[in-house]
């Protein structure tokens, strides 16, 4: 039964889920996006400004998320993004979904770490 | 390091920030306009000090970003995806017909009469307005060299003594499938302008405001210029005397192998990021008279097994983005 919720669930990729995850906590800018990311994933997911720009595109077209408002600093505009309740959803079900497929491993092979002979 | 001030009086950071600007130049203009500032602010942001020249993550990103911004650009266009696909595919039928105009090349067994200026002229002027949009000019052009090449084997012409009319002597059917899918494809597209117009009027008639977007999603999109290059490139290797006798050397036929295989791995990567099958239709109907010639052996490709390999690779490039529009149009 969990694999076939794992299977009929759409893949998310991952800027994807670490974009919405960032927007979580309230409206960001884009390098807010990006630093949020990075600390929300050790370090691990840097976002390049192009792909981060295209998938918020791709997010504003889809209705996870919307600009919340924009602002100029320096001269520049600057855009803020909200996630909508339809991303939250979205990365919700996306989180419940791998912790899922976690599970799958985990519970088999965390009972016996620290059993196992050396 | 700054020099000088840019808009807004901020501080402007060369060189780096004009390498931003190139790199943005991959994104279409409208894009630009609206959100470029914001990118390369971002850019700059996320570059920190010190920094002179770009790094190869975030040009590689700035380069698939203006690309897949491209794409969906031109999928959110009005213009039903079956009819931009067919747009596009006779507009490169056309296209590579110029060029083969223009190095003088025809086929195995067919003939030039007389001079081929007239041809020429006719090529050029139909690239000239598919590459508008324009489809209703396009359909005396592509119906006077559709029947011109087959006046052989249509009507039974005495070719060589009859006058020297307007395009080549074809003397096998094989000849003829890029003529006559073009005339077909334009007279197709023709057809589909006048339905959405009288679908326009009426709806015009019945409501006021309704009728803008009916007739947006009548008009053909305009091509890039860019496209000209192609012809442009064949006068040039006719000029160094690269395209061989008839057009046909190793120089021009590997030129054209790099540049469809290019085209067609671009093709796959719109279909991906744009979720539309359009660039999948312009590719086999680009691809279809060549494969028609290839399998009646009058192939323009060099025989053999590097024309095996040839038309393997084009094949399974086009497999590559039918399936790729399969599967996105199946999860859409």
């Amino acid at each position: 039964m969990v694999a076939a919720m794992i299977k009929r669930s759409p893949l998310m990729s991952e800027p994807t889920y670490f974009i919405l995850a960032a927007l979580l906590d309230g409206p960001l800018h884009g390098y807010g996006v990006i630093k949020r990311a990075e600390e929300q994933s050790d370090g691990r997911v840097r976002l390049a400004v192009g792909t981060l720009y295209g998938a918020l595109d791709r997010m504003t077209g889809n209705g996870q998320i919307v600009v919340d408002r924009e602002e100029t600093v320096d001269g520049r505009p600057r855009r803020y993004f909200r996630i909508t309740d339809e991303g939250r959803h979205a990365v919700t079900q996306e989180a419940e979904r791998m912790e899922q497929a976690a599970r799958i491993v985990t519970r088999r092979t965390m009972p016996r770490t620290g059993t196992a002979p050396a | 390091m700054s020099a000088g001030t840019a808009a807004g009086g901020r501080p402007r950071r060369f060189p780096l920030e004009t390498w931003y600007e190139l790199l943005l130049r991959a994104y279409p203009a409208g894009y630009r306009e609206a959100h470029g500032a914001e990118v390369v602010g971002t850019l700059l942001e996320a570059s920190g000090p010190g920094r002179r020249l770009p790094s190869l993550r975030e040009s590689a990103g700035l380069l698939v970003g203006g690309f897949t911004a491209r794409a969906r650009r031109v999928a959110d266009g009005p213009t039903p995806w079956w009819a931009d696909g067919l747009h596009l595919g006779v507009f490169t039928l056309a296209v590579i017909n110029l060029a083969y105009a223009i190095t003088g090349f025809t086929g195995a067994g067919d003939a030039w009469v007389a001079s081929r200026a007239g041809w020429v002229a006719g090529s050029v002027l139909l690239v000239l307005v598919l590459l508008r949009g324009w489809v209703w000019p396009a359909v005396p052009l592509v119906l006077a060299g559709a029947f011109g090449v087959s006046r052989h084997l249509l009507f039974d012409f005495d070719a060589l003594g009859w006058m020297p009319i307007y395009a080549p002597i074809y003397s096998n059917w094989a000849s003829l499938t890029p003529y006559w899918l073009l005339a077909g494809g334009v007279i197709a597209l023709a057809v589909r302008s006048s339905l959405a117009a009288r679908s326009s009027s009426a709806t015009r008639a019945s409501a006021e405001g309704g009728s803008s977007a009916a007739g947006a999603s009548r008009g053909l999109r305009a091509r890039s210029w860019r496209w000209l290059a192609i012809p442009v490139a064949a006068l040039v290797f006719t000029g160094l005397g690269l395209a061989g006798h008839w057009g046909f050397s190793s120089v021009w036929t590997l030129a054209r192998a790099g540049l469809e295989g290019g085209l067609l791995l671009a093709g796959v990567g719109a279909t991906a990021v744009a979720r539309s099958p359009r660039w999948a239709l312009a590719a086999a109907i680009y691809l279809l008279p060549g494969a028609v010639s290839a399998a009646g052996h009058l192939s323009l490709q060099p025989r053999g097994s590097l024309d095996t390999i040839y038309w393997a690779v084009l094949t399974a490039l086009l497999a590559v983005m039918a399936a790729t529009a399969y599967r996105v149009r199946a999860r859409t």
